[in-house]
């Protein structure tokens, strides 16, 4: 047994080592197949959307046995995007923010989930198999993509001015006449900088506003930079110190952070659609299976942008059908509703290497218990109704872009088979596969 | 921070047009280039591309025009900003340098025309 273990142990080394030097465009994230969730091996009910990875395998156990021995994992999930499987040239906006309908097919993914442990009555194990598909629509795409060319060009107006005021500022320093004090200089540099065309262009030949940015500028520089000397090494400090206080002046790191949190995070609203089947095995009979659970998801979801980028909130609705003649026959004299409406919120924290999620749900099932038609026509129907929550929190650690590690915690729905208690205490392992590489996508127009 | 590369001397012919030219090599880099040229009003470049500066001259003298070129890289999954200028054919920078150590480097250079 331990041997096994250090093979799978080697494994995610291997895996882990691997990845760290490539140039994937999309880390994999925290498991959340649908197939994995429809035979209740991904203990979460909200989706989050998938990352582009072309090939997702989860590992889905707490590793150690009933009796603290180590345990090699028999609950798998598998989900597979076939966009990716291919390379796809494009420019980064259009990577970033595709259009709803080019979201629909590049999300789109199948996904397969298997366990040996799906629990009839009596704890007996069987296998059962989860089948699922789902895909993300991106809104909001045009509105964040000239949002991005606006804190782009932002950027690079604010650089191209830097440039060339630092320019005259080494033709000042380098060239006759030289000044003599870092007044003098500061006067000489910003003296050519209004007299060049160039220059005057940015500010579109307003005068009156070009005046107004040299006098604080100047102000600034002579406050602000170091003694003017010819010695050469003062020379390199006075330099220094330039680019520093003109990069400072025109906001060069916050308007480059601006682009680079629009660019990672995607902010704006998605939607993503799931549904999956369960069929299970219950004599482990490959000619014998029913299909005892059917799932259907809608996953609204919102990411921040700007400062706050790293909070996504989603909401979920998730509509579960349970096969009553299976579970009247594996599940004898328990309570199965037919129609399960889980509804709630979920809030997911994103840093570099770490993210948080929770998740709040509500149940309302509802079966019909019988239906009777009398003479004149009238159809009498008797249903009972029961309501429940589910709460729970996840921590996830990504060891390398490609693979993740999370932990669940919290309680889970009433199960109707109910042998170990409603408490969630799960870890896994996602690895990826595939999916968009830098090579793939082409330079900024 | 500053990278001053090694000044260039470069011969042009006196009715040659003198161009700059910018590469960046790795996906998702941008940047702003200006050339200080003496006794003109300076060039700006934005992106890649190439930019004509002058008959050869025009540039030829004691002054030095001078090249001051600021790269980014905005894809968080590039490592590396990476960018080369070639002033009239002959390659002047070849620069890289880590994301993790500057992301806003500033790259220097000063040509005599001969």
């Amino acid at each position: 047994m331990k041997s096994k273990l250090y093979l799978l142990l080697l494994c995610i080394g291997l895996q882990s080592s691997a990845f760290c030097q490539s140039t994937d465009l999309e880390k994999v994230k925290a498991p959340s197949s649908p197939a994995a969730a429809v035979i209740g091996i991904q203990p979460t009910a909200v989706l989050s959307p998938k990352s582009y990875e072309a090939l997702e395998t989860a590992v889905f156990s707490n590793f150690i046995g009933e009796q603290g021995q180590p345990l090699i994992p028999n609950n798998f999930g598998l989900e597979f995007a076939p966009y990716w499987t291919k390379d796809h040239p494009m420019p980064i906006q259009e990577y970033i923010y595709p259009g709803p309908l080019q979201s629909l097919w590049r999300n789109l993914s199948f996904s397969v989930a298997s366990t040996q442990n799906y629990i009839l009555k009596d704890t007996v194990k069987s296998n059962a198999l989860g089948f699922g598909m789902r895909t993300t629509i991106y809104f909001n795409g045009k509105k964040v993509r000239e949002s991005i060319d606006s804190t782009l060009n932002n950027l690079l107006s604010a650089s191209e001015l830097k440039d060339a005021v630092y320019g005259w500022g080494r033709r000042a320093a380098k060239h006759t006449p030289k000044p003599d004090n870092t007044s003098k200089f500061v006067d000489l540099m910003v003296g050519s900088s209004l007299a060049d065309k160039t220059i005057r262009g940015y500010f579109f030949n307003d005068w009156a506003l070009m005046n107004t940015y040299f006098t604080r500028l100047g102000l600034t520089l002579k406050k602000e930079l170091p003694a003017w000397s010819e010695d050469k090494d003062k020379e390199k400090i006075f330099l220094d110190s330039l680019n520093s206080q003109l990069a400072r002046f025109v906001q060069l790191t916050d308007k480059l952070k601006n682009v680079e949190l629009n660019v990672t995070n995607r902010p704006g609203w998605k939607l993503d659609i799931a549904g999956a089947l369960a069929l299970d095995f219950p004599a482990n009979d490959f000619n014998f299976s029913i299909a005892p659970q059917q799932s259907v998801w809608l996953t609204p979801s919102y990411r921040f942008s700007g400062k706050t980028s790293c909070i996504e909130l989603l909401g979920v609705f998730r509509y579960n059908w349970y096969n009553l003649g299976f579970y009247k026959q594996y599940f004898e004299n328990k309570e199965t509703y037919e129609h399960n409406f889980d509804y709630g919120l979920s809030l997911n924290l994103l840093f570099k290497k770490l993210s948080l999620h929770v998740e709040a749900l509500g149940r309302y099932s509802k079966t019909i218990i019988d239906q009777s038609t009398d003479a004149s026509g009238i159809t009498t129907t008797r249903s009972k109704t029961q309501t429940d929550f589910q709460c729970i929190g996840t921590v996830s650690y990504q060891i390398s872009k490609k693979l993740m590690l999370s932990y669940n915690f919290g309680k889970q729905f009433e199960p109707i088979l109910s042998y170990k208690g409603t408490l969630i205490s799960v870890v896994n392992l996602n690895f990826g596969f595939g999916g968009p590489t830098a090579a793939d996508v082409t330079n900024l127009p | 921070m500053r990278y001053p590369y090694d000044d260039a001397t470069i011969t042009v012919g006196d009715d040659d047009d003198v161009y700059v030219e910018v590469i960046f090599p790795d996906e998702g880099t941008t940047g702003t280039t200006n050339i200080n040229i003496p006794g003109q009003d300076s060039k700006g470049l934005r992106n890649a591309g190439r930019v004509l500066i002058g008959k050869g001259k025009t540039l030829k003298g004691e002054d030095q025009t001078m090249i001051t070129s600021s790269p980014y890289n905005i894809e968080p999954r590039i490592d590396k900003i990476r960018e080369n200028i070639t002033v009239a054919g002959v390659q002047v920078v070849a620069h890289e340098n880590l994301k993790s150590a500057d992301t806003t480097p500033q790259i220097e250079v000063c040509i005599t025309f001969v």
